[in-house]
């Protein structure tokens, strides 16, 4: 089970990745690009969303600024130039995979491999 | 929200670089966010035991700060906040204990190598308390064991520190006056004043040795002062100038105290009994003098050191006043 765990989360992570940098086209600040990441079914906790936010911007990828907002500060992220142009090389990329993935998937289904409904 | 200070505040502990301020601001505004929107469903405030739940789903404030920290390849982000807690524990401990047995040994042996021992000691420390946790992490990844969430309660986060390490302009005046006086003292009149009607007594060679080492001493003390008087917010410059100042004070004291005699009579004295027992006996009252000085200035270092690497205050720009809530 660990090792499932495991598994899932590698797969994930890379994907984390890329639905951020893909929400942050649109400035947000963290709450708001949580909530709405989980509004489009990815659901992903504080603890690791503000920590790779972080990353991401150190990496160049994001930009930030404190701005006042209802009242009270907040960190608004969004995308920055090399951010957009690592985001459609890395969705190209994802595309690629996720096409070669459902070709493979296919043709073992055609053969009698079932993968079951997980 | 008083636990949620306290929460930041135990989050800090744990954090390490440079961005500490920046994440617990961040970490704040998600916190008050999420407790906006309970309150938003909920229709009323939150009451103190849903606060505490909401708090205690955010993880222990160690598991919380690790996520922030750089990848680590020795020792995980999982172990590594323990890791860093040991690590300041033990070598605070170290320190304590190292000191006070060189401190012995400079009063009884007077001898003063025992003080400069202590940073290869330190550094012993450090590296088996950093192969200790660099075994276990290594075990822990071989076997595939993950360690389980701990029960934490928010309830047991110590209470709020504030502002303890802002320096007062007393202190910092204070610091610029006798650094003053000092050099006045050191440049001008130190024969007039310690042997004025004792014609036949001089100082002792150390004097001359250590002579510009106060000079130098005097100065930074009157340096550190003024930055202080300007920006009195500077925490970490407070506390680490204070340890820095008194533990140059203390390797002074103690090659002083190493010295074994102060005065001394003239070669050309004509009564050099009379002047040798009075120099005796300025040097016993001075040896006494000393060894109370290498074990307050011992003490302060180590208070120091407590106050800079163990128990760090909560960031002024975190407490109510200065933030929008």
């Amino acid at each position: 089970m660990d090792q499932l765990e495991n598994l899932r989360l590698e797969l994930r992570r890379g994907c984390l990745v890329l639905a951020v940098l893909a929400q942050l086209q649109k400035e947000h600040y963290g709450y708001t690009l949580r909530k709405s990441l989980a509004e489009s079914g990815l659901e992903i906790d504080e603890g690791t969303l503000y920590p790779l936010l972080r990353r991401l911007e150190t990496q160049g990828l994001l930009v930030s600024e404190w701005r006042e907002e209802d009242k009270r500060k907040k960190r608004f992220y969004r995308l920055s130039p090399q951010g957009a142009e690592t985001l459609s090389l890395l969705l190209a990329e994802w595309r690629l995979i996720n096409s070669s993935l459902v070709q493979i998937v296919d043709a073992n289904e055609t053969v009698g491999i079932n993968y079951g409904t997980a | 929200m008083e636990l949620l200070d306290r929460y930041l505040q135990a989050i800090k502990t744990f954090l390490t670089g440079k961005n500490q301020d920046d994440i617990l601001l961040e970490l704040r505004e998600s916190l008050l966010s999420q407790i906006e929107e309970k309150e938003k469903v909920l229709g009323r405030p939150l009451n103190p035991d849903e606060a505490e739940n909401l708090i205690r789903e955010n993880g222990p404030p160690f598991m919380v700060a690790a996520r922030f920290g750089p990848h680590r390849s020795l020792i995980g982000p999982t172990l590594f906040p323990f890791y860093w807690l040991a690590l300041k524990l033990m070598l605070f401990i170290a320190l304590v204990f190292q000191l006070i047995a060189a401190s012995i040994r400079v009063v009884v042996n007077s001898d003063t190598s025992a003080l400069f021992a202590i940073p290869s000691k330190l550094l012993f420390e450090a590296v088996w308390i950093t192969g200790l946790f660099a075994v276990v992490e290594y075990a822990l990844s071989f076997a595939n064991v993950k360690l389980k969430p701990i029960p934490w309660s928010p309830k047991s986060l110590p209470k709020l520190r504030r502002d303890t390490k802002i320096a007062s302009r007393t202190e910092s005046v204070a610091s610029i006056v006798f650094g003053l006086a000092g050099l006045v003292w050191l440049r001008t009149l130190p024969n007039s004043i310690f042997l004025a009607g004792q014609p036949d007594l001089t100082f002792a060679p150390i004097w001359s040795m250590m002579y510009r080492f106060f000079i130098v001493l005097a100065i930074a003390g009157v340096v550190r002062g003024i930055v202080l008087l300007i920006r009195s917010h500077w925490a970490a410059f407070n506390v680490w100038s204070h340890l820095a100042m008194n533990a140059a004070t203390l390797v002074a004291f103690s090659f002083l105290l190493h010295a074994g005699a102060w005065f001394s009579v003239l070669s050309t004295s004509s009564n050099r009994p009379h002047w040798e027992a009075i120099a005796g006996a300025l040097n016993r009252v001075f040896y006494y003098g000393l060894l109370v000085g290498v074990i307050g200035m011992a003490a302060a270092v180590a208070w120091d050191l407590y106050r800079c690497f163990s128990f760090s205050s909560f960031p002024r720009s975190l407490t109510r006043s200065t933030l929008p809530v």
